[in-house]
């Protein structure tokens, strides 16, 4: 009989119990999604920035040296020359020189020039390789080109086909493409990484199409200028390094000596992502506050609605008590009617974080490749948002007292 | 065993350390009729509340076995659930339930699984001619409030029924079907009926009367009744 009374009662006010149930959910998802999102953003960066120790750019923004060659974005700072890697590769610190060189596209999907060893990346030594293929191999020729996941998804570029890659790191209204085709060769398993939306080919056939580039450039301004002729294809340049040393300690070591001329910069992206999110943790410091207003707001709601029901919900309940209710089953209804509104509200609250989390997700992988490795929600956030349970009965435990305290009566003639 | 369904003697109701009523003396058995008569303030409906329990009584009040004068908050809820039904003047039928959820609460308050409520209730709502079930208070016009009010207060089978000026809301012709109503279920089921009234029809229709505030029972027809419509 209780829980048809609950039913009931749930009935009579189904728009005033909605809105509360709304206000929770809204309290739940600003409780879970932002921190959600935020740890698991947090560990898919750290993931990606983690396969190397050190980065070699030109000299300019850390931040945006490692937005443009660890996350694809962004474009690169300049370049650095071949010959940076070449000593590096001399070098006994050295432990893996990975080159990369940036500067085409294909449909908006970076062309990175590279050599076989990006394959071979980590996210750290004791995990598997970040990128794995899921058909064909590694590119052997020139023209070759290997697909992130995300790229051959959406360009729906398959094995052996080919394609023309377009000048420039972003798309443009009439493409400049090159005349050199590139054949896929190989499809990389999703990683979770930038690197899912980026097109893998031998750094070679970069320096050859800008060759080419240069070339028409220069045929074009009627050959005025016959002394830089022999400079194309001398001097290669690429975009950046990502080296890993022997020890540790190498990497600060050749920090400090990049820094020191202007050719070159060592980037720690492990400290660009700390101070990255050392100025988001401000800024989740603050979204903490605005999470315990947003509950703080959600329980008022609940708190207003007992309040507001409760000339009708006292006079229902005296009625009952006239009738032959007793104090415990008055009291027993109206706390399960609050439980069962504030618990609807954290359900519902749950599934819209579901839904948003998950659409976030799919947002943020079409713009960065980066997945969101770990969408189950942190234990503490979800205590934090249960929190309005205890709250919830403690406003409700007013209008059950008042209803048990007084007489009937007295209750039923107000 | 007491042969009284209903013991009033020396009962007295305080409101506050000021304010008193003094009830009637009454002793009614089953299938018994009473009206309890008299000027406003004179104590009818104070009477009823204390039979029902929802009001604190002192002297002799025993109403089923149930000393009224010593029972606990938890006696008093068992009887209310099962051994009265009190027929509000005002009727005080839950706002927002339907016709039907106001009698189906009556039956599951007094023990009925739901599906058995359901069906009891539909089969009562018919009986006292109550045909919109799903009609709430707020749609329903006084006559019929009244026949929901009845049907829910008939609904946990009790042995006493106490109805507070149950025409003082309807017109003649409505006030003398709602009382052959109550009149005939009582007969029906052999509960006792007492009835607070003001209304001359009412007090022609039932035998036994007593007025309140004289505390003396009144022989039938001798009364000079008051104009129905006045509460009590």
């Amino acid at each position: 009989m209780t829980f048809w009374l609950l039913w009931r009662n749930l009935r009579t006010r189904v728009g005033a119990n909605s809105l509360t149930v709304l206000a929770i959910a809204i309290a739940v998802l600003m409780g879970l999604v932002v921190p959600l999102l935020l740890s698991s953003f947090r560990e898919s960066v750290i993931r990606a920035a983690n396969s190397f120790d050190l980065l070699i750019t030109a000299k300019g923004s850390q931040s945006q040296a490692v937005l443009n060659t660890i996350f694809l974005q962004e474009a690169p700072i300049g370049n650095i020359p071949y010959e940076v890697f070449e000593k590096l590769t001399q070098d006994p610190r050295t432990k893996k020189a990975i080159p990369l060189a940036f500067g085409d596209n294909y449909n908006g999907f970076p062309i990175v020039g590279t050599n076989k060893d990006y394959f071979e990346l980590r996210p750290n030594q004791s995990q598997g390789l970040l990128y794995t293929f899921a058909q064909g191999t590694v590119f052997e020729d020139e023209f070759d080109a290997v697909l992130g996941a995300q790229a051959a998804k959406v360009s729906g570029l398959k094995i052996g086909d080919t394609f023309k890659s377009q000048h420039g790191i972003t798309p443009t209204f009439e493409p400049d493409e090159h005349a050199e085709s590139f054949k896929v060769v190989g499809i990389l398993e999703p990683s979770g990484a930038a690197g899912d939306k980026g097109i893998f080919v031998p750094i070679e056939a970069v320096w050859h199409l800008h060759e080419q580039e240069e070339k028409k450039e220069h045929e074009g301004k009627e050959e005025t200028a016959h002394e830089d002729e022999h400079d194309h294809g001398e001097e290669q340049e690429i975009t950046a390094i990502l080296w890993t040393p022997t020890r540790l300690g190498y990497a600060y070591q050749l920090a400090g000596e990049l820094n020191q001329d202007n050719t070159a910069q060592g980037v720690f992206p492990g400290q660009v992502i700390g101070q990255l999110f050392s100025f988001m943790g401000q800024g989740q410091e603050a979204y903490n506050l605005i999470i315990w207003l947003a509950l703080l707001l959600a329980t008022l709601t609940i708190a207003i609605n007992t309040l507001s029901a409760s000339q009708v919900m006292q006079r229902n309940l005296a009625v009952l008590r006239a009738i032959g209710a007793s104090k415990n089953q008055v009291v027993g209804l109206v706390l399960l009617e609050s439980l069962v509104i504030t618990l609807v509200g954290l359900l519902v609250g749950l599934g819209l974080s579901y839904v948003i989390t998950s659409l976030v997700q799919q947002w943020l992988e079409q713009q960065t490749a980066l997945t969101l490795p770990n969408l189950a929600p942190n234990p503490s956030d979800l205590l934090r948002v249960a929190t309005v349970i205890p709250v919830a009965l403690v406003f409700a435990l007013l209008p059950a007292l008042l209803a048990i305290r007084n007489s009937p009566l007295k209750q039923m003639k107000r | 065993m007491n042969p009284h369904l209903v013991q009033l003697k020396n009962a007295i109701v305080n409101y506050s350390s000021e304010y008193s009523v003094r009830l009637p003396d009454v002793q009614l058995q089953s299938g018994q009729e009473l009206a309890l008569v008299g000027a406003s303030g004179s104590g009818k409906s104070t009477a009823l509340h204390a039979l029902a329990g929802l009001v604190p009584v002192q002297g002799l009040a025993v109403v089923a076995g149930t000393d009224l004068t010593k029972a606990s908050n938890a006696q008093l809820e068992t009887h209310r659930r099962k051994n009265v039904a009190l027929l509000f003047q005002d009727f005080y039928l839950l706002e927002g339930y339907t016709a039907l959820e106001n009698v189906i609460t009556a039956f599951g308050l007094a023990g009925q699984p739901l599906q058995n409520a359901q069906k009891q209730a539909k089969a009562l709502l018919e009986r006292v001619e109550m045909k919109r079930f799903h009609a709430t208070p707020a749609q329903l016009s006084t006559g019929e409030r009244q026949r929901v009010a009845l049907a829910r207060a008939l609904a946990g089978q009790p042995r006493l029924i106490l109805a507070d000026e149950p025409t003082a809301h309807l017109d003649a012709a409505r006030g003398q079907i709602a009382l052959k109503l109550l009149r005939e279920i009582c007969a029906e089921r052999q509960a006792a009926l007492l009835i607070a009234t003001h209304d001359p029809v009412v007090m022609a229709a039932i035998e036994q009367r007593i007025e309140c505030g004289t505390a003396k029972p009144i022989p039938s027809g001798t009364a000079e009744p008051t104009p129905s419509g006045v509460k009590a």
